[in-house]
């Protein structure tokens, strides 16, 4: 499946906020349509932000499923 | 009465198919700004939810379809879908803005929709972009949904019709109801496109890059597909109509005829014998490749897998597919041709920078020695999967003795992996080559021996021979496969393959050509690969003649100083003996 959309089915299994950052701009890690808008590329790198109870956790297993997906 | 009009495009699966138009999604996205009443937007947003959920199952529906039928890999187009629906930021934003402005459902939206569109038009990364249409899809099928007008389905067909879209989505073709549907002609699309792709393996008559067809026609128009040359006649007269009805008459008898040649050998009426084998891209085609008669698989492309997605394919993925088609085409072989991307195709996980000359450029075997990561994936798998059925792997766009050394190099380091890792494979593996570039068929005694078998790739080999691009218009005339040099270049690399004891073959579209079948099988080529549906008549052609007439007919062929004059005679050839016509 597309990273965008594991990353996106990923997030909404938390309780906690998902804000991905890139640069200046922010999207809600929960959106595709938000997270599209941030038009990562593939390398490009990004700041993950959660906020709430299991927040840590997401972190965790986000950041270990975008460092996976890349290919280099 | 209506004036007779014909419009060419591309052949995307041949027949021929008369009938009336269904226009696909004719009704487009045109909605009026429309105010509601202060006590109307609960309503409104309710209205907006429920179509949410019934587009949600809509989707969920095809997918399983699709998964079902296509593969798993094919379903998987639709999860990027289903987020779309899900997605609270979208969701939320229709929601709080129907209670603001006091507008419609349909309107607002619509505007939200074209809004994410147009930003995300600008993105500059190529596959983000297009996944924009992810979100038109299901966007259009909210909205539909949202109007409570039922999409016109193919599904519900009440009678025969000639499909008739700008271009057909996957989920288009799986819900099709496979009786009524006679022909499908589109705006866009190539060989290589969804639809034609569809189109062959349900052979089903298809025209695709027609430009304006939907523009053209209107309801009661009537058609005429050519799907074998790619023409669409619009308004037939009597007189085409007559000529088109004893054409398809014809040819549904050549078909049933041609069926019975199934079991038969392909075998000149003198006892030579050939191989007769299918060009496929997609594991679900075997069942149609034995039904046809084919003895094994002699083209397997394998550009599919890396296609349509971001992520590489895994040796799994490769291995299962491979394994698949080896031990259903069993106890026939497969030839797996290695990664052949660039060019015309595209590789959208990989940073494949714009070419000005992408036919010429940094493709096929050239990217795979350099990206021997990604190519040892492939070889692992074929090898893998050579211990469950008969595979033989083959080189594409080889140019010269070096890439086949290097290639066989990174062939032969899986091979150790493979032994160090005790998994077990063939280790008699079959090394093929491709020829479809003059260098190598210039030099083809010399790459003899660094394989076991040649197969000549018409297609690239007659493009890189003339200086034709095949795909623009304005020179299409110069692409002749009976170009005298181009027949002077096949038959070199027979005569050398066979003084060097090597099967040679063919997997070009120039092999599923039967009139040129008599001159190949003069000139003595062991393989003919092509796609299923041509192979009946190609073995009739077999059939028909004694070898030394095949090689009397080549060998006048030759002699002959332009192509057109080549394609006369072979014609006249090929209707004396096939036809009985003096």
């Amino acid at each position: 499946m597309r990273p965008a959309a594991l990353f996106v089915r990923l997030a909404n299994k938390f309780d906690a906020e998902v804000i991905v950052r890139r640069g200046r701009e922010k999207a809600n890690g929960k959106s595709i349509t938000s997270l599209m808008m941030l038009g990562c590329e593939r390398g490009s790198e990004v700041e993950l932000i959660a906020k709430g109870q299991d927040a840590e956790r997401a972190i965790e297993e986000l950041s270990e499923l975008l460092n996976q997906e890349s290919i280099e | 009465m209506k004036k007779e009009e014909t419009l060419k495009g591309i052949p995307a699966a041949p027949g021929i198919t008369m009938g009336r138009p269904f226009f696909l999604d004719s009704e487009g996205l045109n909605i009026h700004k429309e105010a509601i009443s202060e006590e109307e937007f609960a309503k409104e947003i309710t209205r907006f939810e429920e179509a949410l959920i019934q587009t949600h199952s809509e989707i969920l529906r095809i997918q399983k379809k699709i998964s079902e039928e296509m593969g798993r890999e094919h379903g998987e187009i639709f999860s990027a879908h289903l987020l779309v629906i899900e997605d609270r930021i979208l969701i939320e934003e229709v929601i709080t803005r129907i209670k603001e402005e006091k507008l419609t459902a349909e309107y607002i939206f619509l505007d939200v929709l074209k809004k994410y569109i147009k930003a995300f038009s600008k993105i500059e990364d190529e596959y983000l972009r297009e996944r924009t249409a992810d979100i038109e899809d299901v966007g259009k099928r909210i909205l539909r949904n949202l109007m409570g007008k039922q999409r016109q389905t193919l599904q519900n067909l009440k009678g025969p019709v000639i499909v008739v879209a700008y271009d057909l989505s996957p989920s288009d073709t799986a819900l099709m109801h496979r009786e009524n549907v006679k022909g499908f002609v589109t705006d866009i699309g190539g060989r290589t496109s969804h639809t034609a792709i569809m189109a062959k393996s349900l052979e089903i008559p298809a025209v695709v890059g027609l430009e304006v067809i939907t523009e053209k026609l209107v309801e009661d128009d009537l058609l005429i597909i050519d799907g074998t040359k790619g023409l669409v006649i619009i308004n037939p007269t009597e007189e085409t109509i007559r000529r088109y009805t004893q054409e398809q008459k014809r040819l549904e008898e050549l078909g049933h005829s041609l069926l019975k040649l199934k079991d038969l050998p392909a075998e000149t009426l003198d006892g030579h014998r050939v191989t007769l084998s299918a060009n496929i891209e997609f594991p679900y085609e075997v069942p149609s490749v034995i039904a046809h008669g084919a003895e094994g698989i002699g083209l397997y492309r394998t550009e599919f897998f890396y296609m349509n997605r971001v992520d590489l394919p895994t040796e799994e993925e490769h291995f299962e597919s491979y394994r698949k088609v080896a031990q259903d085409i069993a106890p026939h072989s497969v030839v797996v041709r290695t990664l052949d991307l660039g060019g015309d195709k595209f590789l959208s996980q990989l940073e494949v920078p714009n070419e000005m000359n992408p036919f010429l450029g940094w493709r096929a075997i050239r990217f795979c020695l350099a990206r021997p990561d990604i190519f040892k994936v492939q070889l692992r798998a074929i090898l893998r999967a050579s211990a469950r059925g008969k595979l033989k792997v083959m080189y594409p766009m080889i140019s010269g003795v070096e890439e086949l050394r290097q290639a066989n190099a990174l062939l032969k380091e899986a091979q150790e992996e493979l032994r160090r890792e005790k998994i077990p494979f063939d280790e008699h593996v079959e090394i093929g080559a491709m020829i479809e570039i003059p260098s190598a068929a210039l030099t083809c005694d010399l790459l003899a021996k660094e394989v076991h078998f040649f197969s000549i790739g018409t297609n690239d080999l007659i493009q890189y021979a003339l200086a034709v691009d095949r795909s623009n218009e304005k020179i299409a005339y110069l692409y002749e496969p009976a170009h005298p040099a181009v027949l002077r270049l096949v038959k070199h690399i027979i005569d050398t393959a066979h003084q060097h004891h090597l099967w040679v073959g063919m997997c070009g579209e120039m092999a599923g050509d039967p009139q040129l079948a008599l001159i190949l099988l003069g000139l003595g080529l062991d393989g003919f690969s092509t796609s299923p549906a041509n192979i009946p008549e190609i073995k009739r052609v077999i059939r028909s003649v004694k070898m030394s007439e095949a090689q009397k007919i080549a060998g006048e062929a030759l002699s002959f100083s332009t192509g057109t004059e080549v394609e006369a005679f072979v014609e006249k050839m090929f209707n004396k003996i096939l036809r009985g016509e003096a």
